[in-house]
């Protein structure tokens, strides 16, 4: 396999599969790095391999490896990275001693000589006759010093203005991909509702309370629960309001006698009413009745009595 | 807890990513369902072996949940990346071999959207039935090479073969397979 020219495909093969020995990887790779048509080869065979891949015959993994994987995801909750701003080309701070590359000088002595000096320190040798022409060399020099700071500064503002600029692309962009995606969500939100209200194996299960004050209406509630799609809708009336840190919870009691799922919870406004929409629910859960209780703070994970509204 | 199946997924892998990158842990859900029955498939036919075909995807998905940029960066599709890397994954187990470094920037061809399951589908079907058509020594000594991580010389062993016809027909066993894809 020689280094000179391209690999071939046959080589390239070998190598996307990962079977040569390590030495040979090791040359390869060193070509493919700095070759880009055998770059390109190799992507195209990669692409070959995947599309072996899902040629095999389909084998689905357990629903414990889900499980596994979607717990750790939870436990590993990250904190929303911020968006790395544009890399700031740092503008290199003169040493305060430090002279400008400038181009060498020659000036003339008494003696007629020509001497050429290099900026460093060039104070050293200079002669008192000599004073007026070295003033103008730094007068000369202040005023090169000062078209450079300038010409720098006038750099560091135009990039700043571009930087700025980029920024507020890049917000508004961001502002309108979440919007983009909050529409998505919504249609998609929008249309699992209309499936779950035209599905006609969505049941609907009527729950009733007792009022807690004379007088009053007894609350009620409707749930249309479709356990295929695992979509459920509920509405509440008549509910009674709750203190601060409470919360009315729903639950799903399976048909299979295992312990209730929570569905989700909910406050109702001013005037009693409450829904809750198509909360996150498993799939094909057949439900034996539903029943509301009342929750501390975010809900709970099993339900605390009593049962305010219960239906089946 | 439970963790619902989702709706048939619409949004693509680059949006997915970007939704994990920020801590969406339903856009994880998505992308799990998407692609773990073909990794799995993959890993279990390579491995025989189905605790550490289970370990192998689990570490896969945790490394996206843990590090989404490195897919983000990803050129080309990321279903057939995913898929040649679990593919290289279970070889590196089957064979305790080490793991090489990838090559950056290689851009990675893959014809289908593969974030798309009819796209999925009906490659599967094209390849599965080029497959079919192969050769029988031709099917084995790719099986061999894709499957079982062998080197071409030891397939020449194995089988009796030149090596250097066993290169040929790893080649032209892939090429094959790109045409039967893109026909």
């Amino acid at each position: 396999m020689s280094t000179a020219t391209h690999y071939e495909a046959s080589d390239l093969a070998l190598f996307a599969l990962q079977l040569l020995d390590e030495n040979e990887h090791r040359s390869m790779a060193a070509h493919i790095n700095s070759c880009a048509f055998c770059r390109q080869e190799l992507g195209r065979l990669q692409g070959d391999l995947a599309a072996c891949a899902y040629a095999i015959e389909m084998q689905v993994p357990a629903d414990s490896v889900r499980e596994r994987v979607m717990h750790q995801v939870a436990r590993e909750k990250k904190t929303i990275p911020i968006e790395p701003v544009g890399r700031v080309v740092p503008v290199e701070q003169p040493e305060p001693n430090q002279f400008l590359e400038e181009p060498t000088l020659e000036w003339r002595t008494r003696g007629q000589r020509t001497a050429t000096k290099s900026h460093s320190r060039p104070e050293l040798d200079i002669e008192e006759e000599d004073r007026p022409h070295t003033a103008r060399t730094n007068l000369q020099r202040n005023l090169f010093l000062w078209l450079s700071w300038a010409a720098v500064a006038a750099l560091a503002v135009a990039g700043m203005r571009l930087y700025q600029q980029r920024e507020d692309y890049r917000a508004r962009l961001v502002r309108q991909s979440e919007s983009l995606e909050q529409l998505r969500e919504e249609r998609a939100d929008s249309r699992r509702l209309l499936d779950t209200l035209k599905d006609a194996s969505t049941k609907q299960i009527v729950l009733s309370g007792a009022s807690t004050t004379t007088g009053e209406a007894a609350p009620e509630g409707l749930v249309l629960y479709a356990a295929d799609r695992g979509a459920l809708i509920f509405l509440g009336d008549h509910l009674a309001a709750l203190d601060p840190g409470k919360t009315y919870e729903l639950w799903l009691i399976p048909a299979d006698g295992r312990d209730p799922n929570p569905v989700g919870v909910f406050r109702p406004d001013a005037n009693g009413n409450a829904r809750l929409t198509l909360p996150p629910l498993p799939k094909s859960v057949r439900a034996k009745a539903f029943g509301v209780t009342v929750e501390e703070g975010e809900g709970s994970q099993s339900p605390t009595m009593p049962i305010v509204l219960a239906g089946e | 807890m439970e963790f619902p199946r989702t709706e048939p997924e619409l949004r693509d892998d680059t949006i997915l990513l970007t939704l994990i990158r920020r801590g969406d842990e339903s856009a994880m859900t998505a992308l799990y369902d998407r692609y773990a029955t073909v990794l799995y498939s993959v890993l279990l036919r390579v491995l025989h072996h189905k605790e550490k075909a289970e370990g192998i995807l689990q570490e896969l998905f945790l490394e996206i949940w843990r590090r989404p940029d490195d897919f983000l960066d990803v050129r080309g599709s990321l279903g057939a990346w995913l898929a040649v890397i679990a593919r290289n994954r279970a070889i590196e187990a089957l064979r305790r071999r080490r793991a090489v470094e990838p090559i950056p920037d290689i851009s990675l061809a893959a014809f289908y959207d593969l974030s798309n399951e009819q796209e999925r589908g009906v490659l599967t079907e094209k390849v599965r039935i080029a497959v079919s058509k192969l050769p029988s020594d031709q099917k084995r000594i790719f099986g061999m090479a894709f499957f079982d991580g062998l080197s071409h010389r030891e397939i020449a062993e194995m089988t009796g073969e030149d090596a250097s016809i066993v290169k040929l027909k790893v080649r032209d066993t892939l090429l094959g397979l790109r045409r039967a894809a893109l026909a």
